[in-house]
Order: structure tokens, then C-alpha cells, then sequence
């Protein structure tokens, strides 16, 4: 890994009784693509919003790498905050004069113009979520934290997103971190996925080393009792079990077929996992 | 950031001394007032000079919640303590020119103490309701439970940047 650029030392975030980040820590390097994954109220805006100085931790610190101001750390809500009543030109030029921002204009989105007079809560969401950005790629940020605002665009304005997002990576060497559980078009951006549940993080893993450990096995197929099975999907037509961590000698002599699977259906496996577990409990 | 709170708040003072100046002349018409225009104004000024007081302190960050910028406001490049300054500064400044300009006009005669307080103890009772509001941003870092609460907590400690 490379310099890191944000750490996360021992977060714990409360919310009243319930913990919603409990001592997580992490590291993350500059120019890497994360993604933060989880059920619902696993803790992944928490720690988002932790990252981005939305909220202050009750303990542990978030750590700037060295060089690292917060004028450079871009972040985009899941609720796409901003002054509403304003217009986008004002937006624009209290961002840029809050940030430091010396360019002119706001880098364009390619294929998304907007009227400048309009006043933010008469955008759409896709719109709004484009235009978020387009002001936070204005600071150029060496980090980029978005939280679930992907899923609220349509797909022609999400390939612009992603593809704006992956530009600003590769111009600038921005680490992206994102919160997201829907990955089927998103799965090839990340290097390294984290899953959360229950407010830590229970993995961290580069995605070629994840997408290696986890199988499934179709059907019910014979199966080697002593297999870890992460996750079991059954109804009347289909079984499903997926392995973790699955070593590539039992291929041989198992008896089961190994099928890969997509991110999409690790992160899915994973939280189903974390879910049988909080039951069992 | 302060430019633009101190205007908001300037220009909702200025709302406010409007609605209270017009008031007596109501008053005054439709009830056969107890006196001249200035003594039927003095009280209300001074009731004002408490209420507005509070709404004041009360609004703090009103205009962030009311057009749901707080978490926007709270990842500007600034500490707690920088944000604070920008957002409750204006107000604090307001609130003392309002009150200073209102003790002011009783004590030099202007206009004339109501038969409620002297216009000292009313800056004084305005000047608490306008802090009242206020210890949440300050709050120790173990006592909160809401979200809210929770993007102070630790203010003075701030962020590391």
C-alpha cells in the first residue's frame, strides 16, 4: 500500500445507547478505490461522515495523511446536503470562496448543464447529486467520500458520475471511498472492499484476494461437512452455499462444484452471513 | 460565512423592529391608547428586546436546519470552534448592538421606561435567554444521544485539521 492518506484510529461513534461505530479502524491510501459495504445500520455512514469531519468521534481520531488540509476532502452525503433555498451560482460561490477554490468555473460534467439561476431544491436528485459533485471535484479533492448517492440516478446519469469520479482519480490521484451495497455497476471500480456490520469492520480485503476466496456451490451437490460455509440460501428450486475462505485443494477430491461469483454476490453473501449470526445470537 | 449570517440576521432584526414599530398604531387606533405613540411603543420594545433575544439564540444554525446544509456546513474546512465563531458571531454581535441601542434609547430618555423592568435588568434577562440555547454546540462529548448533539461533541478537541 501506498502513503496513506486518511486513517481512521479506533473510531467509536454512540448514538445515545446504540453503538454505531465501535474502535474501527483503517487505513487509506491515496489514489485507492474503496468500498464500504454492510446492512443497513452496520455503521458505514457513521464512518463516512466520521472520515469526512460531519461528525467528531467520542473516541479514537481520524488521522490526515501528511499534507492532507480538509479543504481537500470531498464529501457527498447521502443526503445531499446544501443550502437549499440558494441558487446554483450562489452555492457555487460560497463553495468556492469557503474552499479556497481559485477556478472560474465549476468542472464541467459531460453531458449535464444546468440553468445557474435555478434555486437547488428545485433539482431533481440525479441533478442534484451531479451538481454536489461537480463541486466537490472543484477543490480537487485527494479524497473523495460518497455515500450511497449512486442508486437515486438514472443509469445515464450514473455512468457519468462514475465515469467523472473515476476521471478524478486518475487525474488527480484521489482515494475514493464510497458507501455502497449495490455493486453490479460499480463492481470493477474498487481495489479493496470493506464490510461492516454491527459497527466494526469484519473485512478488509483487496478484491482480486476476496473474489478468490469466496465460492458457491449450486445445488446440493455432496459437500465436505468441514467446508466454512459463510452464507446458505435454500428454497423449494435453489440452494446456494457460499465458502469463505475457500482454498483452491478442495476443488479436488470435494466432490462440490466451486463456481466464482461477482463482488456483488460476495457483499450480499456476507451481510446474509452477518444476519444469520445476529439471529442466532 | 459570517458576512452572510451577519445579513440574515440584520435583515430579520430589521423584520422584526418593523413589525414592532408598526404595532402601536393599531393599538393606539382600535383600543384608545393609554398615551402617545412613543409610550405605547416603550413596552413593546421591551417585551421585544426578550423574545428577540431568544429567538436569536434559539436560531442558531436555524437557517442550516431549515434548509438541511448541516452536514454541508459542518464539512467546511473549519474546526468547530472556526464554525462556531462564523455561525453564532454574527448573532452574538446583533444581539448586542439590539440590546446596547435599546438601553440606549430608555436611559437617555428616547424612550421612556415601561412599568415592566428597567431597560438594565431586560438587557440583562435577554442577554441569558440568548445564551440559554446555546450549551448544546458545547456539550461534553458523553452527553449527547442525537445526531445533532453528536456533530459538536468534543468541540473545543475539534478535528485534527
Amino acid at each position: 500500500m501506498s502513503d496513506p492518506i486518511l486513517t481512521a484510529d479506533k473510531l467509536t461513534v454512540r448514538y445515545g445507547r446504540r453503538t454505531a461505530l465501535d474502535g474501527v479502524s483503517a487505513t487509506f491510501a491515496a489514489g485507492e478505490a474503496v468500498v464500504i459495504a454492510g446492512s443497513n445500520g452496520a455503521g458505514k455512514s457513521t464512518l463516512l461522515r466520521c472520515l469526512g469531519g460531519a461528525i467528531i468521534p467520542d473516541l479514537g481520531r481520524v488521522v490526515p495523511g501528511p499534507g492532507l488540509d480538509r479543504a481537500r476532502i470531498g464529501f457527498v452525503s447521502d443526503r445531499l446536503s446544501l443550502y437549499e433555498n440558494w441558487t446554483l451560482r450562489e452555492a457555487w460561490r460560497f463553495h468556492r470562496k469557503e474552499f479556497g477554490i481559485a477556478a472560474a468555473g465549476r468542472p464541467p460534467i459531460e453531458g449535464f448543464t444546468l440553468d445557474e439561476g435555478r434555486r437547488i431544491r428545485h433539482l431533481s436528485v440525479g441533478e442534484r447529486t451531479l451538481f454536489h459533485l461537480s463541486l466537490i471535484l472543484a477543490q480537487r479533492p485527494a479524497v473523495l467520500l460518497i455515500d450511497e448517492v449512486v442508486h437515486g440516478l438514472d443509469p445515464f446519469l450514473r455512468e457519468r458520475f462514475l465515469e467523472t469520479a473515476i476521471g478524478a482519480m486518475d487525474e488527480l490521484k484521489t482515494a475514493v471511498i464510497m458507501v455502497n451495497h449495490i455493486l453490479s455497476d460499480t463492481a470493477e471500480i474498487p481495489e479493496r472492499v470493506l464490510i461492516m456490520d454491527g459497527g466494526q469492520v469484519i473485512l478488509d480485503e483487496r478484491r482480486e484476494d476476496l473474489m478468490a476466496k469466496v465460492k458457491k456451490v449450486a445445488g446440493d451437490a455432496a459437500f465436505p461437512p468441514s467446508l466454512p460455509v459463510l452464507f446458505e440460501t435454500a428454497s423449494e428450486y435453489r440452494r446456494d452455499r457460499y465458502i469463505y475462505p475457500f482454498r483452491e485443494e478442495w476443488r479436488r477430491g470435494s466432490g462440490a462444484a466451486f463456481t466464482d461469483i461477482g463482488l456483488d454476490e460476495i457483499v450480499k453473501a456476507f451481510i446474509g452471513g452477518a444476519y444469520v449470526q445476529k439471529r442466532a445470537r | 460565512m459570517f458576512r452572510k449570517e451577519l445579513a440574515d440576521v440584520l435583515k430579520q432584526t430589521a423584520c422584526f423592529l418593523a413589525v414592532v414599530a408598526v404595532l402601536p398604531i393599531p393599538i393606539i387606533l382600535f383600543k384608545g391608547a393609554p398615551g402617545p405613540y412613543r409610550a405605547v411603543l416603550a413596552p413593546l420594545l421591551e417585551m421585544g428586546l426578550v423574545f428577540w433575544s431568544l429567538f436569536l439564540g434559539a436560531s442558531f444554525l436555524g437557517r442550516e436546519q431549515g434548509q438541511r446544509a448541516v452536514e454541508y456546513a459542518l464539512s467546511l474546512p473549519h474546526s468547530r470552534l472556526g464554525l462556531l465563531i462564523r455561525l453564532a458571531g454574527p448573532r452574538l454581535l446583533v444581539e448586542l448592538a439590539f440590546l446596547l441601542a435599546g438601553v440606549i434609547a430608555f436611559e437617555t430618555g428616547i424612550l421612556s421606561d415601561s412599568d415592566i423592568l428597567p431597560a438594565g435588568p431586560i438587557a440583562g434577562i435577554g442577554l441569558q435567554l440568548f445564551s440559554s440555547p446555546c450549551p448544546c454546540p458545547s456539550s461534553s462529548r458523553t452527553s449527547s444521544g442525537s445526531a445533532w448533539s453528536r456533530s459538536w461533541a468534543g468541540m473545543p478537541q475539534a478535528w485534527p485539521f
